[in-house]
This record gives structure tokens, sequence and C-alpha cells, in this order.
């Protein structure tokens, strides 16, 4: 083996270990806007105050994404008729979404209770069209008695959610 | 001769009893300045019981007086303070009753401009229709 051979089979092997290594950066996936299916919801914060964590467990949990650019927003409750500034922001950063820009709006239960929802999300993106985030959310009283008939256990209550997502 | 006799017989006996008369007569004098003395005594001793009495009698209008006046005062107070507390009461039952007019109106207000309007979750909801109202 002549020096030239020995130098393109350390350059090779050199580019074999970086690779392996992911210093290259490794695949950078992608997310399309649409609806994905949720799932392996499970508590991220200590305890579940707000109580919502069923409605992610369920098998029938969808959220919907919309991709921009670099900005990805969740409609948490897929629902198109949402108010955008209920819809929190996050920005693509490779397979990182990160940034996150917080919904901050208020929910009306009846006639005698206000509450305002503070809420972001953040995650990774995992494959083509998959993730896995964590949504996190406040809710106190802004006016009015909350204490009862809301859609939460407590009001004041933190709760934190991860689970994956995938493409319908 | 025996008139003589008699007479001075009789003038004797009138000797005798004027002496006899004199001597009794000292004896009820001195009776009845004692009498006197021990009725003079008693009176003083009477007179000086009625003042006592009437001192007692005094002490004792006075203290009525003045538990009178005590109770007037206690009475007097006591509506005082019936009559404040009724308009202190009357004052914050208002204030009470405004401050829930005003809150009620602001949460009428933030209901009205709520970003999501939604109806009153009751117990039968399910968590997924809890969580779809409020943008979970």
């Amino acid at each position: 083996m002549n020096l030239r051979s020995a130098i393109a089979a350390a350059t090779l092997g050199a580019v074999a270990i970086l690779t392996s290594c992911g210093l290259f950066g490794g695949d950078t996936y992608t997310l399309s806007t649409g609806t994905y299916k949720v799932s392996s919801a499970t508590l991220a914060s200590t305890t579940d105050e707000c109580g919502l964590l069923g409605a992610y467990t369920d098998p029938a949990k969808v959220i919907g994404m919309t991709i921009n650019g670099t900005t990805v927003t969740f409609n948490l409750a897929n629902d198109p008729a949402a108010p955008s500034n209920t819809l929190p922001t996050a920005t693509i950063n490779g397979n990182s979404i990160e940034t996150p820009v917080e919904a901050n709006y208020t929910v009306a239960f009846g006639t005698t209770c206000v509450t305002r929802i503070h809420r972001n999300v953040i995650g990774d993106i995992t494959a083509n069209d998959a993730g896995a985030l964590t949504l996190s959310f406040s809710v106190a009283t802004e006016s009015g008695n909350c204490s009862s008939g809301t859609s939460f256990s407590a009001v004041p209550c933190t709760s934190s959610y991860h689970f994956l997502i995938t493409k319908q | 001769m025996k008139l003589i006799i008699a007479c001075a017989a009789t003038a004797a006996l009138l000797v005798g009893c004027s002496q006899q008369a004199e001597a009794d007569l000292a004896t009820c004098k001195s009776d009845l300045s004692k009498a006197q003395a021990d009725a003079t005594s008693a009176k003083t001793a009477a007179d000086q019981k009625v003042a006592a009495l009437e001192a007692q009698l005094k002490t004792a209008q006075d203290q009525l007086a003045a538990n009178q006046k005590a109770a007037d005062d206690a009475t007097k107070a006591a509506d005082d303070k019936m009559t404040a507390d009724k308009a202190a009461a009357g004052k914050a039952a208002a204030g009470k009753a405004a401050a829930a007019k005003k809150s009620a109106a602001e949460t009428k207000e933030a209901v009205e401009k709520a970003d999501v309007k939604t109806q009153t979750q009751t117990k039968d909801a399910t968590t997924q229709q809890k969580a779809k109202a409020a943008g979970f």
C-alpha cells in the first residue's frame, strides 16, 4: 500500500466514524401540515392537577399541525374554528421543535366563570411526519367563580403531558 | 284648860305635818329631776339614732341614684351601640351587595370578551368532551 492509498483509507475511516457518531448531523426529518394521531401519552409533570391526561391517552385523540416555513402551529383540539390566539406555536430547528410561543387565551364556562389558559408545546421530530411532543399548560380564574363546572379537575392548576404524534 | 291643851296638840300636829310635807316635797323634787335627766338622756340617744338612720337613708338614696344613673347610662350606651351596629351592618351589607354587583358585571363582561365560549361542564361529560371544550 502506497502513501496515497493509506491517506485515502484513513480519510474514509474517519468519515465513517464521524458519521456513526452523528457529527455530520445525521438525517433531518420534516413535518407537514395535517392531522396527527396521538399515542403513548404520559404525565410529564408530577401530578395531573388539571385532569386532562385521559383525553390524550384516548386512542382516538388527534391534533392538527400547520407547518409554515420553520414555524409549526399546534391545534390541539383539531378544531378548524379555533381562534388563532388559542394556538401555540414553536420553531423547527433541525429535528428540534423549540422556542415555544405560548397561547394565552380565555375560556368562558357558562356565564359565571372565565378561566385564563397559558399553554405551549415543544418536542422533537423523530421521523418524517412523526415526533415526540410535550404540552405544558396552566389554568387560572380570570373572573367569576370557577370552583366547578369547568373542564378541569381544579382551578387553578398546571399539568404537562408527553406524547408521540404520527401523521394520519 | 282643855281647850288650851287641845290647841297646843293641834299646833304640834300641824308643825309635824308641815315638816313631813316638806320632806316629801323634797323627795318628789329629787325624783322629778332624776326623771327629767333620764328623759333628756333618752331623747338625746333617740335624736342621735334618728340622725344616724337619716344619714344611712341618705347614703342609700345617693347609692340608689348612682345605680339608677349607671343603669340609664348603660341602657343608653347599649341603645347607641345597637344603633351604630345596625348602621354599620347596613353599610356593610350595602357594600357587599355593591361588590357582588360589580363582580357580576365584571364576570359578564369577561364572558362576553372570552376567546372561547362553552357550556358549563357537567360531571357526566367525558374527559375528551371537557378537553375539546377548553381547546385541548
